[in-house]
């Protein structure tokens, strides 16, 4: 019998592998032969002799063995049991608050926002910091060269636990203005403000995801709207104090003025998705990623997807992050300690936002911005740290026999998109 | 449950949301891809480059299949001085004088004759990269040397180049690799020799410097050498056809470029080649003259020996296969005379700055500075300069008046004792004298005044109209650029100063071509005598033109011309048996007719006018000519030779008439063509005996 968690598990096994095919296909690159060869010197594709050898390459390439760390970290995550430790949550329910433990929720808080700040700090550390096409994301990790971490990840996911823990424990609280839902819009903005300083994508990210957790954790509708002026207000100065996001606002409405300078990126991107053409090249037959389009592997990944996959492919990709979403619902639905359902909440909501942003901004719906497709874009911490929240995602599914078939029937099309959007899955899977 | 239904709530509403705004981008995709907007479709450019690969072209052949003009491909050499083997420390180009000198004896080149222009290139260079804040040390190979390797050509950046070789067109926008700014990359491409013998190529290639290239080039030749060279023409440093032969036809010794396209990276290198990007190019046709090269040659040869032993400025043949029109020999000789001057054109109001002298020789044939560069590109006065004909003229003339009835061949036309005045008071003199000569002797004896009564029998439109139909005063079409129709007087002006004119080859213009084509009127025997073939410089598989026959006189009529001509060519052949022994004796019969013109002055330059008194001519310099057919019995060859402004030494022996200057040289073409054609000998029967008196003119 197939589990709800199981689909989950399926899913996003089939994303991080079309993502691991993907980086390969789109990282391809001509490499020149020496022009000393004689007269009838050139370039010559430095290519794989055969399929076999083709195959071997993907699977112990960089994003392979990532991909390995993330299916570890996944089921890792997995086989907690969750519930057993969580198990008097429920029984406590409403009464939390009450019972004095509120203070606990306002201290993790505290302590929560004090350490993350901390964390994506660390990329402002000299001696740490990594810099990658002028921004400061990255740090790299002493002794292991080449290797580099996205403190800013660590945050994102840090902070739905963290918000997770003081929705549950302060439930009662969360009603009220100035007790509940001022600390943690703080805590949000504190983070978010940070990550945004860096990186102003995955901060309305972390602002949006946060935002939800408190609201589903209680805060009021009315109460929140009040704190939205300033959130925009916040939004647009970061806007305006950094030339480059300016023009990244005005490209999107027009990016026909500056075809070469920019606009360029984001023409580029539409070009590929629209060379597929509906049927797509063929994997391995995009000709963007030879030098068309910036940032290939990573956070237009998509469409390459969508040059060599075509609408097959893209319509797979997102069949398969719909049937995600709405398989970790039912889970979040079923569970009933108030922290696994908040911080559930928040892992979908990050992961749905991430990929609807990235889609939107890979389509040109959306200001150039640099987003990764969950599980899919090239990023070690990224695949990892997604792959362990679902991890946690899956351990929350309980192991009741009755719910599990009542919703068998409910999600049917999950392994039929599975196969679609992942033929490449089996010799990954057998590599780890 | 209050709590755990606010959390249901919002989780069903975020991911209700974001599923709609993800089915939404997948609707967005799905339009990207079919339906585009026009604006990014703009933006939408094929990821290619394509080279476009030159056609061989057609090569150039005589009638017997000999080349006179291929295309071979050669190798020549050139060198990338920033992938010249470099010190690692310093960065200075590695041993470059050993270099140049290896180079230098692989190539059999001297080493100054490259090495300084290397050496400058490489300084410009070292300038460039010092003013340019990035010089890409190992740059990537463009598409260009790519695909040169990779087809075995180049292109070339510079234009220069002294070879005539098959340049490529200049497609750079096409090929969509980086933009070089002027004066910042370093110069990649220093040519260092020309086309190389395989030997040296292979030498340079044994030598294995980096940064030394081959690049292969498609090359002209023209194994005809110069006897051909006028026909053939040749080509431009562009491969732009710029005369003879190569420029009229050359639509069908082109081709049609091939066309390589590959995909390609954004730097431009090539990352693959769809199997349907590869278009060959066509080869061009061949083109097969009806030029004989062996007969070119002999022609030639002889040509030249009339020429100098007659002192004289210059000489054209003509040698055509009277049965099909094919010219299979054609050959036009300038000699530069020292003492020739040019001729002293009087002032606009008459005065003479220097008077004419019946003493100096002036220049007439004028100076062709096309033909010092390259004798393909001279004038070819055998289709584009004019003579009068003089009369070479006569033996047409006389076959019309014949033909027409209007004189018997034995009546008698008081001829005055050399000197006779028309109705209208024009006084004509012949060379020989007779109180009075039967009509066939006019031809015989070449009466200027014979002929003129004879044609005052007929109309002037009668004679005109023969004229034009001879094919005088319009272009042969043989297939040579810059064909002149010649100057026949238009039906306006054609007065009786001009019947009479015309019908001793007077005020009249024709070019040699069209003078031998029509004198296959009589070399045609049996029914077809007096019809005139179509002139054609190209071998009978080309039907372009199939009019073999046109009738233009009755076939006795010009049997009657052949028989009286006979004997003018016995008279000939007697006059040269008496300066050289030797040449007694003939295998060939044949007949023919000479001529010796004033050389007409042409138009006076800008400002310029004709001297006081001057009739238009330079009066002590001819055109002496002589046309003729063989064998009489069953003619093959038609002959004409002009042999322009013979020496002034000859006139006062009266040396520089036609048969004396003109006629050893087609006696001995004939001779010596028909011998290589393995024509049988002329019988007795058709050899005809001298008649006494002096040769007529």
């Amino acid at each position: 019998m197939i589990r709800t968690g199981h689909v989950v598990f399926l899913c996003a096994l089939g994303l991080l592998t079309l993502g691991v095919v993907m980086v390969g296909s789109a990282g391809m690159e001509v490499k020149p032969v020496s022009p000393a060869a004689g007269a009838a010197s050139g370039a010559r594709v430095a290519g794989p002799g055969s399929v076999g050898e083709a195959v071997a390459q993907v699977v112990l390439s960089k994003p392979g063995l990532y991909m390995a760390l993330a299916v570890l970290a996944m089921c890792s995550m997995a086989m907690l049991p969750l519930d057993r430790w969580f198990a008097g949550m429920r029984a406590v329910g409403v009464g939390g608050a009450r019972s004095g433990r509120g203070g606990i929720g306002l201290a993790a808080l505290g302590v929560g926002t004090l350490v993350l700040v901390g964390i994506v700090a660390t990329a402002y550390v000299p001696g740490l910091s990594h810099t990658v096409n002028n921004s400061r994301r990255w740090i790299a990790v002493p002794g292991l060269s080449g290797l580099t971490i996205q403190p800013s990840e660590f945050a994102k996911w840090g902070l739905i636990v963290v918000l997770a823990v003081y929705g549950a424990w302060r439930a009662v609280a969360m009603r009220k203005f100035w007790k509940g839902l001022v600390p943690g819009l703080l805590a949000v903005a504190a983070v978010g403000g940070v990550i945004a300083h860096q990186d102003l994508g995955t901060g309305v990210l972390v602002v949006c995801a946060g935002s939800a957790v408190l609201l589903a954790a209680g805060a009021r509708w009315w109460q929140f709207a009040l704190f939205i002026p300033a959130m925009a207000a916040g939004v647009v100065a970061l806007i305006v104090a950094n030339p480059y996001r300016l023009t990244r606002i005005e490209t999107f409405f027009d990016p026909y003025v500056q075809p070469r300078g920019a606009g360029y990126h984001m023409i580029q991107s539409m070009v590929a998705v629209s060379g597929g053409e509906g049927t797509g090249r063929g994997l391995g037959f995009g000709l963007q990623k030879y030098g068309y389009l910036p940032e290939d592997t990573t956070d237009f990944l998509f469409a390459i997807i969508c040059e060599e996959l075509g609408i097959v492919g893209a319509v797979g990709v997102i069949g398969v992050f719909i049937v995600l979403l709405w398989s970790g619902l039912t889970i979040v639905r079923r569970q009933q300690a108030p922290v696994l359902k908040l911080f559930g909440l928040g892992v979908l909501t990050t992961i749905g936002l991430q990929a609807l942003i990235n889609l939107a901004v890979v389509t040109g719906l959306g200001p150039t911005k640099g987003i990764a497709l969950p599980l899919v874009s090239s990023g070690g911490t990224g695949w990892i740290l997604t792959a362990a929240s679902i991890g946690l995602l899956i351990a929350m599914d309980p192991e009741v026999e009755e719910a599990a078939a009542e919703e068998a029937g409910e999600h049917g099309g999950g392994p039929l998109v599975e196969v679609e959007a992942a033929p490449a899955g089996a010799p990954v899977l057998a590599g780890t | 449950m209050m709590r755990a239904t606010r959390t249901d709530i919002a989780a069903r509403a975020i991911v209700g949301v974001v599923s709609a705004g993800l089915l939404i981008m997948a609707a967005r995709v799905g339009q990207l891809q079919l339906s585009p907007s026009p604006r990014l479709v703009q933006h939408i450019q094929p990821r290619t480059s394509a080279v476009s690969l030159p056609p061989d072209r057609g090569p150039i052949l005589d009638r017997r299949g000999r080349e006179l003009a291929t295309s071979r491909f050669g190798w020549q050499v050139f060198i990338d001085p920033t992938e010249l083997p470099r010190d690692k420390k310093t960065g200075q180009i590695k041993d470059l004088d050993a270099i140049i000198g290896s180079l230098a004896e692989a190539m059999g080149v001297p080493a100054d004759e490259f090495g300084e222009k290397l050496l400058l290139v490489i300084a410009e260079n070292g300038r460039r990269a010092a003013n340019a804040p990035v010089m890409p040390e190992d740059g990537p190979p463009s598409v260009r040397e790519f695909v040169g390797g990779l087809l075995g050509f180049k292109r070339e950046p510079e234009t220069s180049t002294v070879l005539v070789s098959m340049d490529d067109e200049d497609d750079a926008a096409e090929q969509g690799g980086p933009i070089v700014e002027p004066y910042k990359n370093p110069i990649r491409y220093v040519r260092v020799s020309g086309v190389l013998e395989k030997e040296k190529v292979d030498k340079v290639r044994a030598l294995n410097i980096s940064g030394v290239h081959l690049e292969q080039r498609l090359v002209r030749e023209y194994p005809g050498g110069a006897p051909v060279a006028a026909i053939i023409g040749r080509l431009g440093g562009q491969l732009d056809p710029q005369s003879g032969a190569e420029r009229s036809h050359n639509e069908l010794l082109t081709g049609e470029r091939g066309r390589v396209s590959f995909v390609r990276d954004s730097t431009g290198r090539p990352i693959w080649m769809n199997p349907d990007s590869y278009e060959p190019a066509t080869p061009g046709k061949s083109l097969r003259l009806s030029i004989d090269l062996e007969l070119q040659r002999l022609a030639t040869e002889e040509l030249v020996r009339g020429v100098y032993e007659n002192n004289a400025a210059g000489g054209r043949l003509v040698l055509m296969d009277s049965m099909t029109g094919e010219i299979v020999a054609m050959a036009d000789v300038v000699r530069h005379v020292p003492e020739a001057v040019p001729f002293p054109w009087a002032n606009a109001d008459g005065s003479m700055d220097v008077p004419v002298s019946h003493g100096d020789r002036y220049i007439t044939i004028f100076e062709d500075t096309m033909r010092a560069i390259d004798p393909a590109l001279g004038r070819n006065r055998c289709v584009q300069d004019v003579y009068e004909p003089g009369s070479t003229f006569k033996p047409f003339v006389w076959a019309v008046v014949t033909q027409l009835g209007v004189i018997g061949l034995e009546e008698h036309l008081p001829t005055g004792n050399g000197q006779w005045r028309t109705p209208y008071g024009r006084t004509i003199n012949d060379v020989k004298k007779f109180p009075s000569l039967a009509w066939q002797d006019v031809l015989l004896h070449s009466s200027n005044i014979g002929m003129t009564q004879g044609a005052m029998r007929i109309s002037r439109d009668q004679l005109r109209n023969a004229v034009l139909s001879f094919g005088f005063g319009s272009k042969t079409d043989i297939g040579l650029p810059a064909e002149t129709p010649g100057i026949v007087t238009s039906r306006k002006d054609w007065t009786q100063w001009t019947q009479t004119s015309v019908s001793f080859g007077q005020e009249i213009a024709v070019t040699p071509v069209q003078m031998a084509r029509a004198f296959c009127i009589f070399a045609r025997t049996g029914p077809l005598a007096g019809t005139l073939p179509t002139a054609r410089l190209i071998a009978p598989e080309y039907p372009d033109r199939p009019e073999l026959f046109r009738r233009v006189v009755d076939p006795r009529a010009a049997e009657e011309v052949r028989r009286i001509l006979s004997a003018v060519a016995a008279q000939m052949e007697a006059r040269m048996a008496e300066n050289d022994k030797s040449e007694s004796h003939w295998k060939y019969a044949i007949f023919g007719k000479s001529g010796t013109a004033q050389i007409p002055l042409g138009k006076a330059p800008k400002g310029k006018r004709r001297p006081p008194g001057n009739k238009g001519y330079f009066e002590k310099q001819f055109n002496s000519s002589f046309i003729a057919a063989g064998p009489t019995e069953n003619p093959r060859l038609v002959c004409l030779v002009v042999i322009d402004d013979p020496g002034p030494e000859l006139r006062p022996r009266l040396r520089h008439f036609g048969s004396h200057t003109a006629g050893p040289v087609v006696r001995r073409v004939l001779e010596r063509s028909l011998t290589y054609l393995g024509v049988p000998p002329s019988p007795e029967s058709s050899r005809v005996e001298a008649p006494a008196g002096p040769v007529a003119e």
